[in-house]
């Protein structure tokens, strides 16, 4: 479950770059991190926690979105794409406004043509947001076997939020 | 000489798989909608999404290598349910070979997914 801070938390500490659950860790507090180099394999940094801290499930993710920056081209041995850089970042950051806002993730995979697909799970209640090499996005949402909309996220995201979290 | 599909028949669709990574199978077994998106190649869509008639085919041949892909198997009855066909497509090295055919858009692959199921093979 994502838990707010209730009050800006600072946490100062040191590591080593050859440690790579911290690298990590460091990764996705960066946008909120003051980060100093003190050598080339010594960092020191400041975090202020005053951004929603990020759900196990979301961390999960996207450390799976990241792997699939070493993905080749032929990855699946029938010619498929290997997701950009870009669509991959503008994956991350998708996700962490899902987490923002409390939506079930479930799950991530990349697409023949360099897509990428993030899942949701409540129950009978699924929803997939598919972010498109171009940077379009498509949602798609069911109950079961009753489609509820297939549409753009930009355009359904209140209905995704009221939809999948209700 | 194609051969007419049986609302009956099983289709076969071979999905990536990786031991350290499933991929496409989510953690509760089921596949992910990704495994049932049209590919380009050279900017053009495929004619349709490939799969192997079960009857005229076994799982052993139809996995290709254990290594790299898992089976999912989907009714030919469902397929047409859902307002898609399927037809008969032999290769010269695949008798087997079939297509999923009509407007596969990202609704329909979910709803493939949906009707998916795992074949147990290898395990």
């Amino acid at each position: 479950m994502t838990a707010l801070a209730e009050s800006p938390t600072v946490i100062e500490a040191s590591y080593n770059k050859s440690n790579s659950a911290s690298q990590e860790w460091l990764n996705n507090y960066s946008g909120c991190a003051n980060i100093s180099l003190a050598n080339d394999n010594l960092i020191f940094y400041k975090v202020f926690v005053t951004a929603p801290i990020m759900s196990e499930k979301a961390i999960q993710i996207i450390s799976k979105l990241n792997s699939f920056k070493a993905l080749q081209p032929n990855w699946d041995s029938y010619g498929a794409i290997p997701p950009r850089k870009s669509t991959i970042d503008k994956a991350i950051s998708t996700v962490k406004k899902f987490d923002e806002n409390q939506l079930p993730l479930y799950f991530t995979a990349p697409g023949p043509n360099g897509e990428l697909v993030i899942e949701f799970k409540n129950g009978e209640k699924e929803a997939a947001a598919y972010i498109n090499p171009d940077g379009s996005t498509e949602l798609v949402m069911n109950e079961g076997d009753n489609f509820v909309l297939e549409g753009t996220l930009e355009d359904n995201y209140k209905d995704l939020l009221k939809f999948i979290n209700f | 000489m194609p051969e007419p599909i049986l609302d009956s028949d099983d289709l076969l669709r071979r999905v990536p798989f990786d031991i350290i990574d499933p991929v496409y199978i989510r953690p509760d077994q089921t596949v992910t909608s990704m495994a049932f998106v049209l590919r380009k190649i050279d900017g053009i869509l495929e004619d349709g999404l490939s799969v192997e008639v079960a009857r005229l085919t076994t799982p052993q041949a139809s996995i290709n290598d254990i290594k790299k892909f898992r089976l999912y198997a989907i009714k030919a009855s469902y397929v047409r349910q859902i307002n898609l066909d399927c037809v008969h497509n032999p290769l010269s090295n695949n008798y087997a070979h079939a297509l999923i055919v009509g407007e596969i858009k990202k609704s329909k692959s979910k709803q493939l997914s949906l009707g998916a199921t795992r074949v147990r093979f290898p395990d």
